[in-house]
């Protein structure tokens, strides 16, 4: 067997072994879509997905928290918390994704990812 | 000698045809060579069998009357399996040295094909075993099972570990002198990842609760399979060749 | 493989001051881990505690060693040389050494803290997973008889197993909750100053002290397969 072949092999493996890990980083940090499921799984690792509340969201500034509240599939609505530069399409996204864990109530999140909206319709 | 004549035929079918399709009728070859030996004297299958069944009935003594919970009977079931494949799997490559046709084989085809022929070979005698003994064991331990497809695809990816790792392990041990028992301590280290997937993955199959969910489960094994044929595929000809 | 001298000066092997040094420096380790240490808070037995600067740096290095056992298991399969093949093994035979002492030791710390010598917990489950493998692969060792084979099957089997450890010795841990702590060694607040320095002096010689043995019995290896080569010449 050539070089390349062993090469090939070799980054077939690395290829196996990066997607395992990715598997791994899933399995601790469960998703989770509804207020009820959060809360059982309290002060664990989770992804809460749920739609952007609009009109109750508080930056503030000087400290850069983020305050804002997800309505999940049910209906039932969270506060959360994020520490850190608001994202700039924050006011636009529709659905957001917080990666954190459920302490005291609310969601204390160490990530924030934001979905943009699904249909672009023109301005 | 049968099995020479045998062998030799397929040295002229192996080595007329090149590339890509030689490759594939090589390992096709090896496979139906391995096949058409066990079916005549059915040594090994007869002894994954007698082993499988008999730790079945063992087991099933005085648990299965108690209806245990999913994750004892899923472990017991993949234990029952792993032991059975660790006393049949070595023969196909440890009877190829014992009755000297290993060096025909070396000349005849490429060790590539040579151990995809073997691990094609091993995968079917798993699966054999488990079709005898996965029923007999449900019945016997009186387990439900409520994700019938979950069941079947873990028994399908943990039946393709198991067999990679072990005939990996297997060509190794066939250079050795103490066969047996090298080959039950040499295939643990490797399959220990593969059979405590498969364990979890057969607990949630069976209704109970794991860690990891049953797509992560299924993932993990296709990965680990993954990773074990394609080095095995990269080192086999260290193992195989003098 | 070069001119051996029949006569080899340890010094050939690590040079006489730094020999004076490791044993110092070890020394002064074992003497500050009981006298210059405070012993912990927090712990059932406060004085248990002082196991970890022993019972890491042994972890550490076992791990070490397997990984540059299967370094050398690589290059001897890329090259073929002897000598990286006696390196492999020779390295690995320290790391089981080592694995022995970590898993000893842990046991041990785990009885004076929690009760039980042993919690199936995912970092003992990795040591226990390396214990196997080297205890298989010197089962592998030891029944192959032709050298040549066996250094190949052994090489293929140190690197298959070695595929499949870092998912104990990393994933696993990360994966499953357990005892072990996780962020002592690398959080500003983990470790006081007393630790911090007992327990780098211990990485640190521990480390010197396997490199100084690992050269040491792959050189007993090369005399002895002089030794043997020049029998059956003669």
């Amino acid at each position: 067997m050539s070089k390349w072949m062993y090469m090939f092999g070799a980054m077939l493996i690395a290829g196996f072994a990066v997607l395992g890990v990715m598997e791994m980083q899933s399995a601790t940090t469960p998703y989770v879509t509804t207020v009820a499921k959060a809360r059982a799984l309290a002060d664990k690792p989770i992804q809460f997905k749920g739609a952007i509340v609009r009109g109750k969201t508080s930056y503030d500034d000087s400290s850069h928290e983020l305050l804002f509240t997800l309505r999940d599939d049910k209906g039932e609505t969270i506060r959360a918390r994020y520490n850190g530069i608001k994202p700039g399409n924050f006011d636009t996204a529709d659905v957001a994704v917080v990666r954190g864990t459920y302490r005291d109530g609310e969601l204390s999140a160490n990530q924030l990812l934001l979905k943009c909206p699904s249909k672009y319709k023109g301005q | 000698m049968s099995v020479v004549h045998r062998a030799s035929a397929s040295r002229e079918q192996i080595t007329s045809r090149s590339g890509l399709i030689g490759y594939i009728s090589a390992v096709i070859a090896v496979l139906v060579k391995d096949s058409r030996c066990e079916l005549r004297s059915k040594q090994s299958i007869s002894a994954v069998l007698l082993f499988a069944v008999t730790s079945t009935v063992a087991v099933s003594f005085t648990l299965g009357a108690q209806g245990q919970s999913s994750a004892i009977a899923s472990t017991l079931l993949w234990v029952v399996i792993y032991f059975s494949a660790m006393a049949g799997l070595s023969r196909s490559f440890v009877h190829e040295v014992e009755t000297y046709t290993a060096p025909l084989l070396k000349l005849a085809a490429k060790p590539n094909s040579v151990y995809l022929g073997k691990l094609a070979f091993n995968f079917l005698t798993l699966i054999a075993l488990d079709i005898v003994t996965v029923p007999l064991f449900i019945i016997l331990m009186g387990c439900g099972i409520s994700k019938p497809g979950l069941f079947i695809a873990l028994l399908l990816l943990g039946s393709l570990a198991l067999s990679a790792g072990a005939t990996m392990a297997a060509a190794m041990v066939s250079r050795a002198s103490s066969k047996g028992a090298l080959f039950a301590a040499i295939s643990f280290p490797l399959l220990v990842p593969a059979l405590g997937l498969a364990i979890s993955g057969t607990n949630i199959a069976m209704g109970g609760d794991a860690v990891l969910t049953a797509a992560n489960c299924l993932h993990l094994l296709a990965y680990y399979c993954g990773v074990v044929i394609t080095a095995s595929l990269m080192l086999f000809r260290f193992v195989w060749e003098d | 493989m070069g001119r051996l001298k029949t006569k080899d000066k340890t010094s050939a092997i690590m040079p006489l001051p730094l020999q004076i040094f490791i044993g110092l420096e070890i020394a002064a380790v074992i003497v500050a881990a009981f006298l210059y240490v405070p012993p912990a808070r927090g712990f059932a037995d406060k004085e248990s505690a002082r196991i970890i600067i022993f019972h890491v740096p042994c972890a550490m290095i076992a791990t070490l060693a397997y990984a540059i056992s299967t370094i050398y298991a690589i290059a001897y399969l890329i090259r073929g040389n002897t000598a990286s093949d006696m390196k492999s093994a020779a390295s690995a035979s320290l790391g089981f050494l080592f694995t022995a002492l970590a898993t000893v030791t842990g046991m041990i710390f785990a009885k004076m803290e929690w009760g039980m010598a042993w919690n199936w917990d995912p970092r003992e489950v990795s040591i226990l997973m390396l214990m196997i493998v080297y205890a298989a692969y010197f089962a592998l060792r030891g029944s192959i008889l032709n050298s040549a084979a066996r250094a190949k099957i052994s090489s293929v089997y140190n690197i298959m197993a070695g595929l499949l450890m870092p998912f104990f010795i990393f994933v696993l841990p990360r994966l499953v909750p357990g005892l072990h702590p996780s962020n002592t060694l690398t959080s500003r607040s983990g470790l006081s100053p007393e630790y911090r320095i007992a327990l780098g002096g211990a990485m640190l010689g521990y480390m010197m002290l396997y490199i100084w043995i690992l050269r040491l019995s792959v050189r007993i290896s090369e005399h002895a397969m002089l030794r043997r080569r020049k029998s059956i010449e003669r």
